[in-house]
């Protein structure tokens, strides 16, 4: 929920919608069955196809954080840029 | 109550993080529409670079748009905060209009306005369902229809078009609901038929509808072509879910502090989703309605809100009658229940219904929600009916309002004309509860000296609250 307030405030593209619908988009439904299985190869890739530059984590909201960001830290194109107010900033490269 | 917003309204707002962020996003939408000069309907920027349609969604125009001075000033958290904080001013102002109006009551129309206002059902939503808090056009609809059942005039049927189409934009849910309660309210309200339903009523009636309809139209055309490609439908399960029990509108209401241990021990389902189960009236408004309802029933205008009142509790106990969290089930004979089971298979919708019918060899007691989702369009896009508690507690506040005219008529006396149906004993109780200050503050006195549209108050009746009001609708 918190992405709809940080879409009024970075006011930029993002590969999700309003959180909250009362009618849940089909296309929500595709992309979050991508991102399942974040990170992986695949997932990574449809976040390029849709033009992702940052990924953001809350890390207080991951069970086991320290595991999966080992496994995040393992791709190559997804490199650590800044933390903000306990938000893990990622850029994925281009 | 709502303290921290007022004092802290571009950092903090009700609630933790949920809906609420949701609606501050539609403040933000407004605003890059008309900044942009984007579609409002198309959101490029969302599910990025396909685009997203607003219309899966809420929109509430009516908060929204009207807000986008503020939210290009001060952002939309402000705009948000300043919309709920002002949720809580109009609906007690607009009931308060209301009510003074209809009963020429001061008090009555303050009691009314601040029951209203502070319902335990605007404070259960008031955690980020702006829309459903969004309650405030409906006083001013109800109003706006009662000036122009008197007058007749043009202004007051467009002042009605106006605040309806605002009701609707704020929420498709009180869109629904008001093309529902509101001609209920229209017709009773406006007996005796012959004599109001001249000329010049069909004509405003034309006049508010056409004014509304171009209102709300332009919004409401993505969503009917979204309805129209089967999209936007829930299925009746889903509404059964929020079915309230019978008595959940009496219960205690599980903010209040003495309260909360005793709801979560006895009706935890109540304390725990009390979001959307929070449709409590209140004792003491309840009671004081209660006055209204055996004194005064009759009156037309006591009569127009008994009818919304009742309708609306119906409709919003959900499909089917409830007790206990669970539908309370009769059972059947094997060939009634075929017979129910082979009439049920018309209806696809109505397959859930049909399992459990067949399953439990019982049948659950259908209310008319049931018939709305089969019978009526958009009914089935609709999930939690126990909204329509809504009107039921801005029926409970008016009728409040005029339960405290009456109580004061009674203790005043009243004349043979103003309170002949003021028993010994009532007058006694109207009397003791108002032997206090309140008493002497008698309302008909802030009034006294007011012109009422072509009719004069005798001595004797102005001393009585409800003089105007029995005059003019009696």
């Amino acid at each position: 929920m918190i992405q709809n307030y940080y879409k009024t405030v970075h006011e930029m593209p993002t590969p999700f919608g309003r959180v909250g619908d009362a009618f849940e988009p089909y296309i929500l439904k595709e992309r979050r069955e991508v991102l399942k299985e974040f990170p992986s190869d695949r997932s990574i890739a449809a976040l390029r196809d849709w033009r992702v530059r940052h990924v953001l984590f809350t890390p207080a909201l991951i069970p086991d954080w320290p595991a999966f960001k080992a496994r995040v830290d393992g791709f190559a194109d997804l490199k650590p840029d800044r933390e903000i107010d306990g938000v893990v900033v990622y850029r994925l490269a281009e | 109550m709502v303290t921290p917003l007022v004092l802290h309204p571009a950092s903090l707002t009700a609630g933790w993080e949920g809906d609420n962020m949701y609606c501050i996003r539609l403040f933000w939408w407004a605003k890059f529409v008309v900044d942009r000069g984007a579609s409002p309907f198309w959101d490029p920027t969302s599910f990025f670079p396909h685009g997203h349609e607003v219309a899966s969604g809420e929109m509430s125009p009516a908060n929204a748009y009207l807000m986008i001075p503020v939210t290009m000033l001060w952002g939309p958290l402000v705009a948000y905060n300043v919309t709920l904080l002002l949720s809580f001013v109009m609906t007690g102002f607009g009931t308060y209009l209301w009510i003074r109006w209809l009963t020429g009551s001061f008090a009555a129309g303050l009691v009314a306005g601040v029951i209203a206002a502070f319902l335990p059902f605007r404070f259960a939503h008031l955690v980020g369902h702006l829309m459903i808090v969004s309650t405030h056009w409906v006083p001013f609809a109800l109003y706006s229809f009662d000036r122009f059942l008197d007058s007749k005039r043009t202004r007051w049927a467009m002042a009605l078009g106006a605040t309806t189409a605002m009701v609707a934009l704020c929420s498709w849910y009180f869109a629904y609901s008001i093309a529902l309660m509101l001609p209920l309210y229209a017709l009773v309200r406006s007996r005796p038929w012959r004599q109001q339903w001249d000329s010049g009523w069909w004509r405003g009636i034309g006049v508010a509808v056409a004014v509304a309809a171009a209102l709300v139209l332009p919004f409401m055309v993505p969503y009917i072509i979204a309805r129209s490609e089967h999209r936007l439908v829930r299925s009746i399960a889903e509404m059964e879910f929020w079915s309230l029990n019978f008595y959940d509108l009496w219960l205690p209401n599980s903010f209040n502090p003495v309260f909360n241990q005793f709801m979560l021990n006895w009706f935890p389902q109540q304390a725990t989703q009390w979001v959307e189960r929070g449709v409590t009236v209140g004792a003491t408004a309840f009671l004081l309605a209660m006055i209204a309802v055996f004194a005064r029933r009759r009156h037309p205008a006591i009569a127009g809100l008994i009818v919304v009142w009742v309708v609306s509790y119906l409709i919003a106990l959900g499909p089917t009658l409830h007790s206990g969290d669970r539908p309370i089930l009769v059972p059947m004979p094997k060939p009634a229940v075929a017979a129910a089971a082979k009439l049920l298979s018309l209806t696809p919708s109505l397959d859930r219904v049909r399992t459990d019918i067949l399953n439990h060899q019982a049948f659950a007691i259908p209310m008319p929600s049931l018939l709305l989702f089969v019978l009526v369009p958009m009914t089935d896009g609709m999930r939690v009916m126990a909204r329509f508690g809504m009107w039921t507690g801005i029926m409970t506040a008016a009728l409040a309002g005029w339960g405290l005219a009456i109580l004061f008529e009674c203790a005043d006396g009243g004349s043979a004309r103003t309170a002949p149906s003021c028993p010994r004993w009532w007058r006694w109780f109207a009397r003791w509860c108002c032997s206090s200050s309140a008493a002497r503050s008698s309302p008909c006195r802030l009034r006294r000296g007011r012109s009422t549209s072509g009719w004069r108050r005798s001595p004797k009746m102005r001393r009585s609250s409800t003089c105007r009001s029995s005059r003019r609708f009696g």
